[in-house]
């Protein structure tokens, strides 16, 4: 084996850019509107659903259904084709994309919107911005839109949520494709987007644009049907399917006793066709008497039209809330709050810059696999925070993560004994993330079980479509 | 690192999103794949790359020389492909059934570079990431144990290690094939 071997084969992993952007943006904007963190913990769970059972088939090959449709692709389509958009050519070829001629020049730079189209949950604008952004803070080859939907501002915008973008450097500039999941529970056929484009590269605005989008009515078979599952505590309901001209979307509701567990789907119909599904927004939520109640609205490939039921095959991750202890005393121990297992702590040393916490793990199930425990010591190095007592109750719940510089998040482990689940965690004082003032009678540590228990695959559940659907 | 980048690099560790959002896009095939090596598919490796870009730009205040951003960035990548590991108790193995799914015309050496990826996919852990530092990122054993953060005889422990398994993965296939 060589290096270039190596590569060839790392070469055929297929890398959905698009795909790839979008997850990049969602984690960089994740931090600085950690309000919307479970959104996007929602998004990046669900989506997990669709690949657990069904692999997405890793190839460098072109896709079969992007050579059918190439074929027959008319001029206003060759745009989707730059960007890989399969959708953006299905509506293309039925002309069911609005050409738009918009441009505007501001500072030296034009941007020009070209087109926009709307198929069920999605909504695509393209454009065309001209060299002059080269003059701007980004490197030759960048463009960066920093813009705002509806008059709404910074990242307080459901447009930007899950928004992905694309680029390609043409002539004389630059194409680029915007693409957004609509963001409400109901959807108007016709309505007029405002885009506000406050800087490109750096070079300051405003471009003001108002686009019409529209759509025809979307066929829509309703099912509300419900599965509960007592022993997990968690009910699902799938309420409905719409159907565009070249998409999908699929609405469905989960109630679950412990927020944070997550459920994913996957969708085979009864003629063996796996639909995926794409990052879901959330319609709704809401906490009531029989639990966490949330109605998502997910992306879908289009419904087969001679499919006559579906099955769902529901995943189910769970999670524990942290259980905490301030560390006043060298020895205790902790319970998790769901699961029959346990932390018992045998010692806590400080020496110097380091915190040394012996322990072990009890309920555990006996004879471990070799793999299993090396999987568990890797975990251990990132289950036990250590906080500043004072800034526990900092933790953002929708985003927890140990506040800077009064938390440490992570820590060396080191097995001493295999039989009786022994192990040691050396915490060290003066790293990167470290607490400020750092007292041992004052620090909580905080520990979660959540990943001792495995995921759950639950009973798959068949909904029969309505008829009528064509 | 081309000089320009390094300007972006300070730009964003003084918390210039759009200077960090490029310089992750700059290197986002080689992030995903290296996320796939570990997870096996593509949804999940999506998820790797989002929360190692949440993580990154969370800390990025703290990368002290502008010089180490990859290897800083890859270590990041590494730890939350692990982490994401953890959560899937039942992996889905690269396997025969895909090279079944495939369309019609497969390059000749398509065979030969799933099995190896089905070969590194079975590796453990630290192998792994020692073997994919090594032959994808061409990495020094050097920086290898920066990354890992493990003495550099560790590293060369591993890759020795690493490289039997792959061999002896890649002999049962043979031997599959052939009996």
């Amino acid at each position: 084996m060589d290096n270039k071997e190596f590569k060839t084969a790392i070469e055929q992993i297929h890398v959905p850019k698009e795909k790839v952007f979008s997850a990049i943006s969602k984690g960089i904007n994740k931090e600085d509107n950690r309000g919307k963190g479970k959104n996007n913990k929602v998004l990046a769970g669900v989506a997990t659903a669709a690949a657990l059972l069904g692999i997405t088939v890793a190839s460098g090959f072109v896709n079969p259904a992007m050579n059918r449709v190439l074929a027959k692709t008319p001029l206003i389509g060759g745009i989707f084709q730059e960007f890989n958009d399969v959708t953006g050519m299905e509506l293309a070829n039925q002309e069911a994309v609005t050409e738009l001629n918009q441009s505007l020049t501001k500072n030296g730079v034009t941007v020009k919107l070209t087109s926009a189209y709307f198929d069920g949950s999605v909504v695509s604008i393209t454009g065309f911005v001209d060299k002059a952004v080269e003059k701007g803070g980004n490197e030759k080859g960048e463009v960066s839109f920093d813009l705002n939907f509806e008059h709404n501002n910074g990242d307080h915008d459901p447009w930007l949520n899950g928004k992905s973008n694309d680029i390609k450097k043409v002539e004389g500039g630059y194409n680029f494709q915007w693409k957004m999941n609509y963001p409400y529970e109901s959807f108007k056929e016709n309505f007029t987007l405002p885009i506000t484009i406050h800087n490109i590269n750096g070079i300051k605005g405003e471009w003001k644009f108002d686009i019409p989008i529209q759509q025809e009515k979307n066929r829509t078979l309703v099912m509300n049907q419900e599965q509960g599952y007592p022993e997990d505590e968690v009910k699902i309901r799938i309420k409905e399917i719409l159907t565009a001209k070249a998409s999908s979307s699929l609405v469905y509701e989960t109630v679950q006793r412990y927020k944070d567990d997550e459920i994913y789907l996957k969708v085979v119909d009864n003629k063996g066709n796996e639909y995926s599904l794409g990052n879901p927004i959330v319609l709704e939520e809401s906490q009531q008497e029989d639990g966490y109640h949330s109605t998502v609205r997910t992306e879908m490939d289009k419904l087969h039209s001679d499919s006559t039921s579906l099955t769902f095959y529901p995943q189910i991750n769970f999670t524990d809330l942290k259980v905490q202890q301030l560390l006043d005393q060298k020895s205790f121990s902790l319970k998790s709050t769901r699961f029959n297992l346990g932390l018992q702590v045998n010692d806590v040393t400080q020496k110097g810059g380091k915190l040394v916490i012996d322990y072990q793990l009890t309920g555990l199930p006996k004879n471990l696999s070799k793999h299993k425990l090396e999987i568990m010591n890797h975990n251990l190095e990132y289950l036990f925070w250590l906080v500043d007592q004072e800034y526990v109750d900092k933790i953002d719940p929708e985003n927890p993560w140990p506040p800077k510089n009064h938390g440490i998040p992570f820590n060396k482990v080191k097995m001493i004994d295999k039989a009786t689940a022994h192990f040691q965690s050396t915490f060290d004082l003066n790293g990167e993330e470290k607490i400020e003032n750092f007292k041992l009678e004052q620090t909580m540590l905080l520990f979660d079980f959540s990943s001792f228990v495995s995921a759950k695959e639950l009973q798959p559940f068949t909904v029969e479509l309505p008829v009528g659907n064509e | 690192m081309k000089m320009e980048n390094h300007q972006l690099v300070k730009k964003a560790i003084k918390g210039n999103k759009s200077a960090f959002e490029m310089l992750v896009q700059q290197h986002y095939e080689r992030i995903y794949r290296t996320a796939y090596l570990y997870v096996h598919n593509e949804v999940d490796a999506l998820d790797v790359v989002q929360e190692a870009t949440y993580q990154a730009f969370a800390s990025i205040h703290s990368l002290k020389n502008p010089e180490y951003f990859m290897t800083w960035l890859t270590r990041i990548v590494i730890r939350c492909s692990g982490h994401a590991l953890k959560r899937k108790s039942n992996l889905v193995p690269l396997s025969d059934e895909i090279l079944s799914n495939l369309p019609g015309q497969v390059p000749p050496n398509m065979e030969e570079s799933l099995q190896l990826l089905n070969a590194i996919q079975q590796l453990r852990e630290n192998y792994r990431t020692a073997i994919i530092l090594f032959y994808y990122y061409d990495y020094s054993i050097k920086a290898i144990s920066s990354v890992m953060d493990i003495p550099e005889s560790t590293v060369k422990t591993y890759l020795s290690r690493g490289k039997a398994e792959l061999k002896k993965s890649f002999q049962e296939e043979e031997d599959k094939c052939h009996g």
